[in-house]
């Protein structure tokens, strides 16, 4: 009883901890995957989210539904701003890294200066608070609706990329910008097009998953690193490998946790990223073909 | 339709590699023909766009194309087959096609796909079976005909093609080139080859590019009577010498 109490607890916490670590990176690895740049505002954009809900739900209290779209159009809008700037002014690959990476310092201490320093503040969700029963595993709604939400946009952007038209123009500028543009595509506004789509994505990871946390100047850092580290696992820029690298990671984090003695989750996520780095550099999508 | 390249230089960080070029593509096939790094990809790039030249003009029906961008340049009705073909190789060469087809759509052509692949079957026969393959697992040749055929669903105003040839079996070559004199009967070809055997003979207006510069420009008959042409390009031997010393001229 108690052997499958556990294997159920790895089986749904491991599934929904993957498909919420495949929510949060999507975005990143597309991004990469399209324009080849490593956009380290990313992870800046779930904490504008965060606080703009919060601004908007808590503050001015405005219809959470309301406050949660407009928020999501604020990373949009921002996740456009950081992108044209530097690809503009910081073009090159380092340039641009270091240039989003300060962003996301800048935003931290802004929001850390307008919001009270490191007060964590908290805000409200769109999912019931009455926890769940999944295999006789307790699971919390939020996890539960993100898990759902990201599925359905995994299948989604999945469709969108690999048959509609655009799809095509998106996968032939990832692969060859410059032959692409023999064809009347304008690669720099497809890589606008992808940034509009990933800002979006991780600000809907913002809107579901924070209700279940606080809000912090410092909360950017740990989906950038969950980002990071899937992206690593998958390939970089293989957006297909999101989800079979964020399960690798979030069912080895689980069989660690409930079959041995240890909390060591972080250690789990960074040595699996770790062993990629050392033994398969290109990840599970592998190659080192440009393109999607 | 015709294409006036009027005194183009060209080059890659600073080093000029086409110098005051000048030609004008009307019907037919226009054959830049030339060694390696004489500058013949450079023209086809500036023409297209993928290279902004350094100097002179480039103009298609009179519309100025020097200052435009690649993606500008194509939606003007210039389609390219670049160098070793290109193709986006995670596509099937279905969706090489339509990209193509694309373009003409972006343009305001009405597109009808099917009559498109109709149009593109009957020049090359052989693409029908390969339509679902990945375009990365053809062979060099299959490569070159659906880079071409790629460029031909964008029906575009002009057809630009960098060395198609380079790299297939003398069996190829020679499909290959009667394809592309099939296709120039209705559309301005601007071609550049090494081979000069066997598209010298294709062509309506041939120049020889050397070093960044047209050294020699003409019908494909005042090249094949060329001496060094026929020397340095088309493998011939110099005149053989006489089997006999002429006998010294007589003194006084």
């Amino acid at each position: 009883m108690v052997g499958n109490l556990l294997l159920s607890s790895i089986a749904v916490y491991g599934a929904l901890f993957g498909l919420n670590y495949a929510l949060i990176s999507l975005g990143f690895t597309l991004v990469f995957g399209v324009s080849r740049v490593l956009n380290l505002a990313y992870g800046a954009l779930y904490m504008v989210t965060a606080y703009m809900v919060y601004l908007f739900a808590v503050e001015w209290r405005w219809e959470i539904l309301l406050a949660a779209l407009l928020a999501i159009g604020i990373s949009v809008l921002v996740g456009a701003a950081v992108f044209l700037l530097f690809s503009r002014y910081a073009p090159d690959p380092m340039r641009f890294l270091l240039g989003t990476l300060l962003t996301a310092l800048l935003l931290q201490y802004l929001f850390s200066y307008f919001f009270q320093g490191e007060v964590g503040l908290v805000i409200p969700g769109l999912a019931p608070t009455q926890s769940l029963l999944v295999l006789g595993v307790s699971v919390s709604p939020v996890f539960l609706l993100s898990a759902l939400v990201s599925l359905a946009l995994l299948a989604l952007l999945w469709a969108w990329i690999e048959w509609r038209p655009y799809g095509r123009v998106i996968r032939a500028a990832a692969e060859d910008p410059e032959t692409a543009s023999l064809f009347g595509i304008h690669p720099a506004r497809v890589y606008l097009v992808v940034v509009l789509v990933s800002s979006a994505i991780i600000g809907v990871a913002a809107v579901l998953l924070v209700p279940a946390g606080v809000v912090t100047p410092t909360m950017w850092v740990e989906p950038f690193v969950i980002a990071f580290v899937v992206a690593v696992v998958g390939g970089l820029g293989k957006y297909q490998w999101t989800l079979p690298a964020a399960f690798l990671i979030s069912f080895s984090q689980m069989a660690v946790l409930y079959l041995t003695p240890y909390d060591i989750s972080d250690i789990v996520a960074f040595v699996v990223a770790i062993a990629f780095i050392v033994l398969r550099p290109q990840g599970m999508g592998g190659g080192n073909h440009r393109g999607l | 339709m015709l294409l006036e390249v009027s005194d183009l230089s060209a080059g890659y960080l600073g080093s000029s590699v086409l110098e005051h070029v000048s030609l004008r593509v009307e019907r037919g096939i226009t054959l830049v023909l030339g060694p390696n790094g004489a500058g013949k990809s450079t023209l086809i790039r500036s023409v297209a766009g993928t290279l902004r030249p350094v100097a002179g003009s480039l103009r298609l029906d009179g519309v100025p194309l020097e200052t435009l961008r690649a993606h500008q340049v194509a939606l003007q009705g210039v389609a390219t087959s670049p160098e070793r073909a290109r193709l986006f190789t995670d596509l099937k060469v279905v969706d090489n096609l339509r990209l193509g087809a694309d373009l003409a759509r972006r343009r305001g052509e009405a597109v009808d796909w099917e009559k498109t692949l109709a149009t593109i079957f009957r020049i090359f026969p052989g693409l029908p079976p390969i339509l679902s393959q990945r375009a990365g697992q053809l062979s060099g040749g299959q490569q070159q005909a659906v880079a071409i055929a790629r460029a031909l669903a964008a029906q575009p105003r002009l057809l630009l093609l960098d060395e198609p040839t380079t790299g297939l079996h003398p069996v190829l070559v020679r499909d290959l080139l009667g394809r592309i004199q099939e296709i120039a009967k209705d559309l301005p070809v601007l071609l550049t080859e090494q081979n000069a055997l066997q598209t010298i003979p294709l062509a309506r207006e041939v120049h020889l590019l050397e070093a960044g510069r047209i050294v020699l420009s003409g019908p494909p008959e005042r090249f094949l009577a060329d001496d060094r042409v026929r020397r340095a390009y088309l493998g011939e031997g110099a005149e053989p010498p006489p089997l006999t010393e002429p006998p010294p001229a007589a003194e006084g």
